[in-house]
């Protein structure tokens, strides 16, 4: 519909004051909604259709693994964010490009609703610029040339123009379709009342309508020779008037405003569907019982013939199936389709579908392992163009350990598993329940014999079960309804002597490995990567960076729920010369945990070094704080051994958005005298080496007790290593914050020799007296009395378990708390008498006080 | 005598000064541009001219034009999308040439100081230009 009415009117009249009228009205944009960015619908999809929502179904079209949604949550979903923050000015400049989407369409078996295809539109032209006419100073918009590109634009060319209502930093856009200017001149000034109509972003999403919003403003022209050369607001329109107008030259591709997922082409082909097909992608099962795909998290499906999904349930775990629909409406009873539940031979078990909620869903607990078929068929063919999503929302804990090699000809692989009953908000509790499982190819199975019961601090030895069917785990994992559990995989080689052990991790969307070593033939360097949901398949994309902080390549893998990949470098990137390569970088779509293995040929060294989430990366402190040490410390010459020791450190400058990173140290020795020193790290580089290299002149290693560090651009991640050349000990240790108070629970091995070693290191230069030592038998109960240890200005004392205990108390411990002061660090050392083995388990500091 | 070296020089600085009005000119201008959001945005513009129609491309593709008659701006094309077509915006009026040679998007001031003083740097209310590149002749 193109409408175009121009209308102007001369008036001379008899007291000699000239009086006109101008009015021109295009064809209305049209109207859509502005999609705040409070609530980041079109990726929540809550407040309009829900799941799922419109860039699931668009990621789901066209194949892109989530990163629309992905995009859009992290860059336009801004919970605590100005409230007037939204998508106006992508609708604004979508509404005046584009032709109105007014029907439903089916693209590929994904429907697509008008305020999807409006939301995706929006979205493009939020990338969207032109030139942006302000005032003549650069300020707000001046009245001359805002009249000036209206007349341009809609009088001139036919085109509307688009304007930020409120002079403040608040943007408000609007597209203008029409205006009427009445004016008088009274000599050389010509007072003008200018009411501009504008599309509108007051409606719903889908809405259709002829809506409109109306601005009226007053101002003074100054004339020359009856031509206007400047002008000033009059009236209100002094304090509210445009602050500037534009029109949507271009999408500059790499825009940072715009997701640049949405492409033109995309949309395009999605606005120009049709209705009422009966085409669907491959990836929609349309199958039968015996057929049944497993159930995967987010899919999204098409109601138009039988589809069936089995999923199983494993013990101490709770999860929420929910079934989205887009037309659902709330306590409705009309179903869009039926849900029903199976068990594994067919017998029917229940309906999902008859609730009175908007999604059916409903909550599983697993006792044992077990399995479920769900069949979503269409119920009367009413709904059959439309969608329907699995929502999986998991309850309770799970403690992963990615990767166990418990049938490996080198390595003896056993794990221990502790129960802390203290929850972070030091709440004491009884007891906890847990059952450990094992996965291998996908399919879980128990590694235990039933669920275990602990009541008090404790740990104790997972098995690692060899299955009757000859399998063993790949990786393994503890469900508990109750506890995170602090869990420790050790590695041992017997051979040339070594250990190594891993602890169990926090899965994350965002992780950095920061070193990849040189190759040397010596050394392997190895990857594991592991997707621990059971239903969420994960795209995970790796960032390679090169030294001089450039990006040499991204390599995206595919994990399907469960999988684990893991490898050397050269087969996770193969064709990448690792010596090109400074660092790692792991943003995936769903959780995932990434770690880095190190070790020698023949076995003398192994050492893991896990990836370091974003949520983990250490920010610059305020300006205004003054002072040393306020970010982290690093301890120094951790077994105690400097003839032979050796530290290392890594800092990696891993965000986009920070220029650098400095980082100022005071080095502080045992007399407690310091010398201070900083660094400068520029955008995505790395610095690595041994400690002597990164210290500034003056620093005596033989004294030398910690490394303070202030953080004063960033932020910065890496991690500190330290080894003993003689003990083949290689481990990594993580930048340690500051606390009041630590309270660490540490597993005791008795086996292979070893023996337990609890060390306190104090870093303060003064003497810290009566720090305890608490045992514990396997259910937690107090073995002997409460040992007491003192210690002497920045001393490290090491206290082998054997020498404070009777054999008799010995035999019955499996784990110890160590409760420390300010500045003194808990740690344990297992070593054994002969020095094959030698390992350090740093603290959590995960309870205590900061 | 004195007379005819001040004579000769300011020729030899109108010849180099002019140099840029050429038959033919290709021209690569780097620019910075204010978007609706408030960031500012690369650009890297190509541009041509034969006898003094400049024609101006963005990612590969022309986005404007701009006619000039001895010297002066007569006529300014826009290319922009609208309701799902192309269409060329079209601006004749000098008040709205001035407006638009004021803007910080499309490098028509950038052109024109290049044309009248060779100077390489522009900056406009709502965004800056550099040009860079060849002059061909």
């Amino acid at each position: 519909m193109k409408k175009i009415t121009l209308f102007t009117l001369l008036i001379l009249s008899s007291s000699g004051v000239f009086a006109g009228h101008e009015e021109v009205t295009l064809a209305k944009p049209w109207n859509g909604y502005w999609w705040p960015m409070s609530e980041g619908m079109l990726a929540t999809g809550k407040g309009y259709r829900d799941h799922p929502s419109t860039t699931e179904k668009y990621d789901a079209r066209f194949n892109l693994d989530g990163k629309t949604t992905h995009w859009e949550l992290l860059h336009h979903h801004k919970p605590d964010g100005a409230a007037w923050n939204g998508h106006c000015n992508g609708w604004s400049a979508a509404a005046v490009s584009e032709a109105e989407p007014t029907e439903t369409v089916n693209s590929k078996g994904y429907t697509f609703y008008v305020g999807d295809l409006k939301g995706l539109w929006t979205m493009y032209y939020q990338g969207a610029t032109g030139t942006i006419f302000r005032g003549t100073d650069g300020g707000s918009l001046d009245p001359l040339t805002f009249q000036t590109e209206l007349q341009a634009n809609l009088r001139d060319n036919g085109i509307p123009l688009l304007m930020d209502s409120d002079p403040t930093e608040e943007v408000w856009t609007w597209p203008i379709y029409s205006y009427t200017m009445d004016w008088t001149d009274d000599g050389d000034i010509r007072h003008v009342t200018l009411t501009v109509l504008t599309s509108t972003d007051g409606v719903m999403p889908d809405d259709v309508n002829s809506n409109y919003k109306t601005f009226s403003y007053t101002y003074d022209l100054t004339l020359s020779n009856g031509e206007p050369i400047s002008g000033v607001w009059t009236g209100d329109s002094l304090t509210y008037h445009p602050d500037f107008c534009w029109y949507p030259e271009t999408v500059i591709p790499g825009n940072p405003d715009g997701n640049p997922y949405v492409t033109h082409d995309n949309v395009l082909a999605l606005v120009s569907a049709g209705y009422n097909t009966t085409e669907d992608d491959s990836a929609e099962p349309d199958n039968s019982f015996s057929a049944a795909s497993p159930l995967p998290g987010g899919f999204i499906g098409r109601i138009l013939n039988d589809d069936w999904y089995v999923f199983s349930m494993e013990p101490e775990e709770s999860f929420t199936l929910s079934l989205y629909c887009n037309s659902r409406l709330s306590n409705s009873s009309n179903h869009p389709f039926e849900a029903e539940l199976y068990d594994e031979n067919e017998n029917y078990l229940e309906d999902m579908g008859y609730t009175i909620y908007r999604y059916p869903l409903k909550t599983f607990t697993g006792t044992d392992f077990s399995r479920r078929f769900l069949k979503i068929s269409p119920e009367n063919n009413n709904f059959y163009n439309e969608n329907y999503q699995f929502g999986i929302e998991k309850a309770g804990y799970t403690s992963v350990i990615s990767h166990t090699i418990p049938d490996d000809a080198y390595w003896d692989n056993f794990v221990v598993a502790g129960f802390w009953p203290v929850s972070d908000g030091n709440t004491v509790r009884n007891d906890s329940d847990f059952r450990a499982v094992g996965v291998r190819d996908g399919n879980s199975f128990s590694l235990d014999n039933g669920t275990e019961t602990i009541t008090g601090p404790s740990f104790r030895e997972i098995p690692l079960v060899v299955t009757a069917k000859g399998e063993s785990p790949q990786w393994m994992k503890l469900n508990s309804m109750t506890d995170n559990y602090p869990v420790y995989s050790f590695y041992l080689s017997g051979g040339d002597g070594s250990m190594s052990f891993m602890k169990a991790e926090n899965p994350a969307t965002d992780l950095v490995l920061s070193h990849v070593p040189v190759e040397v033939d010596y050394w392997w360097y190895g990857i594991v990567l592991l997707n621990p949901s059971r239903f969420y398949p994960a795209a995970v994309e790796a960032t390679l960076y090169g030294s001089d902080g450039t990006e040499l390549s991204t390599v995206t893998f595919h994990l399907n729920p469960y999988e684990k990949k893991v490898g050397l470098f050269e087969g996770f990137f193969p064709g990448v010369s690792q010596a090109d390569v400074s660092y790692i970088r792991f943003q995936s779509n769903e959780p995932v945990t990434a770690s880095a293995l190190y070790g020698t040929l023949n076995h003398k060294e192994l050492s893991y070094v896990p990836a370091v989430s974003s949520d983990k990366w250490v920010f610059p402190v305020p300006a205004d704080q003054v002072g040393d040490e306020l970010s982290f410390f690093i301890p120094y010459n951790l077994l105690n051994d400097a003839a032979n020791g050796w530290n290392g450190v890594v800092f990696v400058a891993p965000d986009d958005d920070a220029v650098s990173v400095t980082l100022n140290f005071k080095w502080v020795m045992d007399d407690n005298s310091s010398v201070t020193s900083s660094l400068l790290l520029g955008k995505h580089r790395k610095w690595v080496g041994v400690l002597e290299d990164l210290a500034p002149a003056g620093v005596d290693f033989s004294h030398l007790v910690r490394i303070g560090v202030t953080v004063r651009s960033g932020p910065v991640t890496g991690f500190y290593m330290t080894g003993d050349h003689s003990k083949g000990t290689l481990v990594s240790f993580p930048f340690l914050k500051y606390y009041q108070t630590a309270d660490e629970l540490f597993p005791v091995i008795q086996r292979d020799g070893l023996d337990t070693i609890a060390v306190f290191y104090n870093q303060k230069p003064y003497a810290v007296n009566e720090l305890p030592i608490f045992a514990y038998d396997v259910n937690g109960q107090q073995v002997g009395d409460t040992k007491r240890v003192n210690l002497n200005a920045f001393e490290l004392k090491e206290v082998n378990l054997k020498d404070i205990f009777t054999a008799d108390e010995l035999s019955k411990i499996t784990s110890i708390e160590l409760y420390t002061d300010t500045f003194v660090i808990p740690y344990v050392i297992y070593e054994d008498p002969d020095e094959v083995y030698c390992e350090i388990i740093p603290p959590t500091l995960a309870h205590g006080t900061e | 005598m004195q007379l005819n070296k001040t004579f000769l020089f300011l020729f030899l600085l109108t010849v180099i000064v002019s140099v840029p009005v050429s038959a033919k000119t290709a021209l690569t201008i780097k620019g910075k541009s204010l978007t609706p959001d408030g960031t500012m945005i690369s650009l890297r513009w190509q541009v041509r001219e034969v006898n003094q129609l400049y024609r101006f491309f963005l990612f590969g593709r022309e986005k404007a034009q701009m006619l000039l008659k001895n010297g002066k701006v007569i006529k300014i094309r826009r290319l922009v999308r609208f309701q799902g077509k192309e269409k060329w915006v079209v601006l004749k009026d000098p008040l709205q040439i001035s407006v638009e040679l004021r803007s910080g998007f499309y490098p028509f001031s950038a052109v024109l100081k290049y044309r009248k003083t060779g100077e390489r740097h522009t900056k406009t209310a709502t965004g800056s230009f550099e040009l860079s590149g060849s002059v061909d002749e």
